[in-house]
């Protein structure tokens, strides 16, 4: 089988394309979860040769992971199934959804229910607004939907919180995330707990779509390699613009299957439960972490927000809001009040994943749990 | 009688409907996981917004993050009540870690150098992270004596090896002190 696959890579190369499948277990000992060998992509802004996937006839997602991107924001210019059928083409599909990072980035399928996994050759077809010699791997999940997720929670120099003293509020936040992921099927597993000694990303500096000391807190102290879903404590994460406080962040969307990479974790702003800890009880802000904590791991799965604060405006009406048919459209002009902010009240959304936690929204769509049950970290 | 009422209430609607209006909107600037406000954005709602922020940022029953948003906020107006609010939050000993170290950060931007009186006792805070945040605000202020002052007394008492660092670097002479 291996064998095959190297042989037909070598003769397909040849031809100024790549075609790989699955030849080696991910994590040693799990053969539900393969990668194919590295492959160099030229990036550039110009398409990059395809990259050619075979698909197992049993994987139930798959997503391709380029590495070496350095700064270079690269994404899939185009993607063709087996069929022929062109499933993403930036700036053209709006029914899927493939962003540009820097670094790292990791396209997945399905990321949402409209595109079915099918077996075969897919087509992939990169660009990126610069240079890059990055190297592309293609990992495969050979396993029905749904299933463990385990968890590697980090303790990054919280002064009222650490591994040995994870306390009981916090663990009642994590049975809160259990029961937002069960309608998708998903069990959190084995949860290990971790120090991180360094001072540097107490504070964390990050925008929104993970930048900065994140990428570096990422790479540096993701050291717990496992199959898993790695979460940062932190007392505080600030936008380096205007210095204020995000509430989490995902490395990307999706994050990276192939651990101690610069996007593979989230980071958890624990602010408000240190302050209610401190205060003498840490009960009032479980709620909120929870829902901070599976809201970041939905992005980390696969999820976009289903609707964002300034709506179709962003990403020029293509991508305000996922791909996902079944979650709430809202349209511009459902901002009732015209202050070009869309809350939840006006677009009638209470999903875990719309652009602000202020509804205390949980629920997860068909489409959504659809995507997360065959996240390739899913186990 | 009857008749001044009504034109008292006809004249106040317009400014109660619009105080309202920015409360709305100034609840959903400080809401998100992942968005937060520009200045920019802060800035473009006018001083309407200073009373609004001032009573989120004091507002117990708000999260803590909420409430440092707001805080952070209002670092971008020179309302006289915003310094006044700021000040009060870094002389309460009860307010929480996180909305000291964004009142410090707001202070410092509001009042430069005139802000040191009130910054400087937190270098000594229980918390590492708000001491961090009061040696960086008072290493941006560093060419007025006062500030330079506050972080040489502090240099021999901070237990902390990172933030001895920090203090070290903020007072290496960068720029001549204005004449």
């Amino acid at each position: 089988m291996i064998q095959r696959f190297v042989a037909a890579a070598a003769v397909l190369t040849l031809f100024g394309c790549n075609i790989l499948g699955g030849d080696a277990e991910l994590f040693p000992g799990d053969s539900t979860l393969t990668k194919t060998s590295s492959t160099s992509i030229a990036i550039s802004t110009a398409d990059s040769k395809p990259y050619i996937v075979d698909v197992p006839s049993d994987a139930s997602s798959f997503a391709v992971v380029l590495q070496g991107l350095g700064e270079t924001l690269a994404q899939p210019a185009k993607i063709t199934n087996p069929n022929g059928e062109v499933v993403w083409e930036v700036g053209v599909t709006p029914t899927n959804r493939a962003d540009a990072y820097a670094q790292v980035q990791t396209t997945q399928v399905p990321i949402t229910p409209d595109v079915a996994v099918v077996p075969g050759e897919w087509e992939f077809v990169f660009f990126g607004n610069g240079t890059a010699n990055a190297s592309a791997e293609a990992v495969f999940r050979l396993s029905a939907a749904g299933g463990e997720l385990d968890v590697n929670l980090y303790f990054v120099g919280l002064e009222l919180l650490d591994a040995s003293s994870a306390n009981a509020e916090l663990q009642a936040a994590l049975a809160e995330v259990k029961e937002i992921l069960a309608p998708a099927g998903i069990r959190l597993g084995e949860v290990s707990h971790h120090d991180v000694d360094d001072a540097q990303f107490t504070v964390l500096t990050t925008n929104a779509v993970g930048s900065h000391e994140l990428l570096q807190m990422l790479r540096k102290h993701t050291t717990h390699d496992n199959r898993a879903v790695n979460i940062f404590l932190v007392a505080d994460i600030e936008d380096p613009t205007s210095s204020a406080s995000l509430l989490g962040v995902s490395g990307s969307i999706p994050g990276s299957i192939i651990p101690n990479l610069a996007r593979s974790g989230i980071a958890i702003n624990m602010a408000n439960f240190l302050a209610a800890q401190e205060a003498g009880d840490a009960t009032p802000a479980v709620a909120e972490l929870a829902t901070v904590i599976a809201h970041e791991i939905g992005h980390h799965l696969g999820l976009y927000h289903t609707v964002e604060a300034n709506g179709q405006a962003l990403a020029g009406n293509l991508h305000g809001e996922d791909p996902i048919r079944d979650t709430v459209t809202c349209q511009d002009s459902a901002d009732s009040n015209g202050d070009g902010i869309l809350t939840a009240a006006e677009c009638g959304d209470s999903n875990l994943m719309f652009w602000s936690p202020n509804n205390g929204a949980r629920t997860l769509t068909a489409g959504q749990r659809h995507v997360i049950a065959r996240s390739p970290l899913v186990r | 009688m009857r008749m001044w009422l009504v034109m008292v209430v006809v004249m106040l609607w317009p400014a109660v409907g619009a105080a309202q209006d920015v409360g709305v909107t100034v609840d959903a600037m400080l809401s998100g996981v992942e968005r937060t406000s520009t200045d920019e954005e802060w800035v473009a709602l006018g001083d309407a917004a200073v009373g609004p922020l001032i009573a989120r940022m004091n507002d117990a029953s708000r999260s803590v993050v909420e409430r440092g948003r707001a805080t952070t906020a209002l670092g971008n107006f020179r309302a006289a009540e915003v310094s006044v609010a700021l000040r009060a939050v870094l002389a309460d000993a009860a307010s929480p870690a996180l909305l000291i170290r964004k009142a410090i950060q707001s202070l410092a931007k509001v009042e430069g150098a005139a802000a040191v009186d009130a910054i400087s006792p937190h270098l000594a805070h229980r918390t590492a992270i708000v001491r961090e945040d009061a040696i960086k605000a008072l290493g941006g202020l560093v060419i007025h004596p006062e500030a330079r002052a506050a972080l040489e007394k502090r240099r021999a008492a901070e237990p902390l090896e990172h933030l001895k660092r920090q203090i070290e670097v903020n007072l290496q002479p960068t720029v001549e002190a204005p004449q």
